[in-house]
């Protein structure tokens, strides 16, 4: 399962639970957003108890992207025995500070900066 | 929001109206009650989640601000990052091309154009037997130091440095918009004068250091019409010239006498007043029909040529120490040579009559 576009992806891996971010994501809107939003849903839901996204080749997210991780933080709240491990790099200036900022919206999601 | 006194006082008035038997005249009264007991029950849930959900949005609201922030930071660092990069790119480059660069004129495969303009080439006589029995360290750092010195030159006049090739280096002038093309074949020249002066005492320098041969450069210069333009793979383009007229420049190149200048008549005609030069004859290049006139500079006409050996002050003067060779003294360097040795003799006759 995976969307791509012209300089970025988001792909998932159903046998190794893992999501993968990678490119320059820069849509217009949540709307443009929401194909994105639906996926990393159906993914938590697949996984039987961990999803691992890998936002560390995701050099820029703009505003409405973090929004729709903020919302899909806000879902997680509500899924039954999951939990969610982020794994983003210091070297990608954004990542540190906003994924760190969806550990405000539920305590289901662990992030790992390397 | 604390509502746990608001409960507890609902909770009194529902037990009570569930415990006490009413009167008939309060039953429906106290049915109307019970009813809006519950309608503020649904209310109060309601709040309490319009409440949630205005935390999460103040979060996502921070969130978002804190991540706009961030991205903004990350613009600034770049930014800064591109306008350093820009600044040494302004270095490396001549004015012209660096301009043409940042306003995006230079699109591969754009428009080539046809334009006169000045070529210069220039390299090293005998650089193969010269370099034969160099290690590969003293080569390296000879063809730097010769190659920072020369284009160095070439900036300062204002000339394109097309490329190096091998020992040689091309240049050419006349390409910036709106430049007077005499002044920019003179500065050509000019530039040709300076090479050949810095050759002097770059030679004069390696000789110091143990450094044995006969270092010197011929020049060719050439004015006529080129294609100019950005020419090769989308991967890597130079800015080049091409032409019969680059060729012909080439060509004069080889046929200059160590340590000289030969500039075409097409070039000739516009520095003459400024240069003085020596009638060297036509000759027959490939490429070109008709026979080209070939002229070898002497000097820049006024100038302080003498300069090249002599510095003067206030105290006096500094000749520099001069190793001159009949064989191979060249016409320019023979010139600056007397110049400076007039120069030196006027300035002691001076001193002399003085006293």
């Amino acid at each position: 399962m995976s969307i791509k576009g012209d300089n970025y992806s988001v792909e998932f891996n159903g046998t190794s639970n893992l999501i993968v971010f990678s490119g320059v994501l820069r849509l217009q809107g949540k709307e443009h957003y929401q194909a994105i939003y639906d996926l990393l849903v159906k993914a938590v839901n697949e996984v039987s108890s961990t999803l691992k996204i890998d936002m560390t080749k995701l050099e820029f997210l703009n505003s409405s992207g973090i929004s729709s991780l903020c919302l899909f933080a806000i879902y997680l709240r509500s899924v039954v025995g999951k939990r969610v491990i982020i794994t983003g790099t210091t070297t990608i200036a954004w990542q540190a500070k906003s994924l760190a900022n969806l550990l405000k919206f539920t305590d289901k999601i662990e992030l790992k900066l390397i | 929001m604390d509502y746990s006194e608001f409960d507890q006082e609902i909770g009194i008035v529902s037990d009570l109206l569930e415990t006490q038997a009413p009167l008939s005249a309060f039953e429906e009264g106290a049915r109307w009650m019970k009813q809006m007991i519950s309608h503020m029950r649904n209310l109060k849930q309601l709040l309490e989640q319009t409440h949630r959900e205005l935390a999460d949005l103040r979060l996502m609201h921070e969130s978002t601000i804190e991540h706009a922030t961030e991205i903004e930071n990350e613009l600034e660092h770049k930014n800064a990052r591109i306008t350093e990069l820009t600044y040494r790119l302004r270095k490396y480059l001549p004015e012209a091309l660096y301009d043409q660069v940042m306003d995006g004129q230079l699109e591969s495969g754009g428009p080539h154009l046809r334009k006169r303009l000045t070529i210069l080439f220039s390299d090293i006589v005998e650089f193969t037997t010269l370099t034969d029995h160099l290690e590969p360290e003293m080569l390296s750092e000879i063809l730097n130091s010769y190659f920072d010195s020369m284009a160095g030159l070439v900036n300062k006049w204002g000339g394109v440095i097309d490329k190096f090739i091998g020992d040689a280096v091309m240049v050419f002038f006349g390409d910036k918009a709106g430049s007077d093309f005499k002044i920019e074949t003179e500065k050509c020249v000019l530039l040709a004068i300076e090479m050949q002066q810095q050759m002097t005492l770059l030679r004069q320098r390696w000789a110091d250091d143990g450094l044995l041969g006969d270092w010197r450069i011929r020049i060719g210069i050439n004015t006529g019409y080129c294609t100019l333009g950005s020419f090769g793979s989308e991967k890597r383009m130079d800015y080049t010239i091409i032409g019969g007229q680059v060729n012909a420049a080439s060509r004069l190149e080889h046929m200059a006498p160590p340590g000289g200048i030969l500039i075409s008549g097409s070039t000739h005609l516009l520095v003459a007043d400024r240069i003085e030069c020596l009638p060297r004859g036509a000759v027959t290049l490939k490429g070109i029909h008709q026979p080209v006139d070939t002229f070898e500079v002497v000097r820049e006409r006024d100038s302080a040529a003498h300069r090249a050996f002599l510095d003067e002050s206030e105290r006096g003067f500094h000749l520099r120490s001069v190793r001159f060779d009949h064989a191979t003294a060249s016409r320019i360097e023979r010139a600056e040579l007397r110049l400076a040795c007039q120069r030196a003799l006027q300035i002691l006759q001076e001193t002399e009559s003085d006293s």
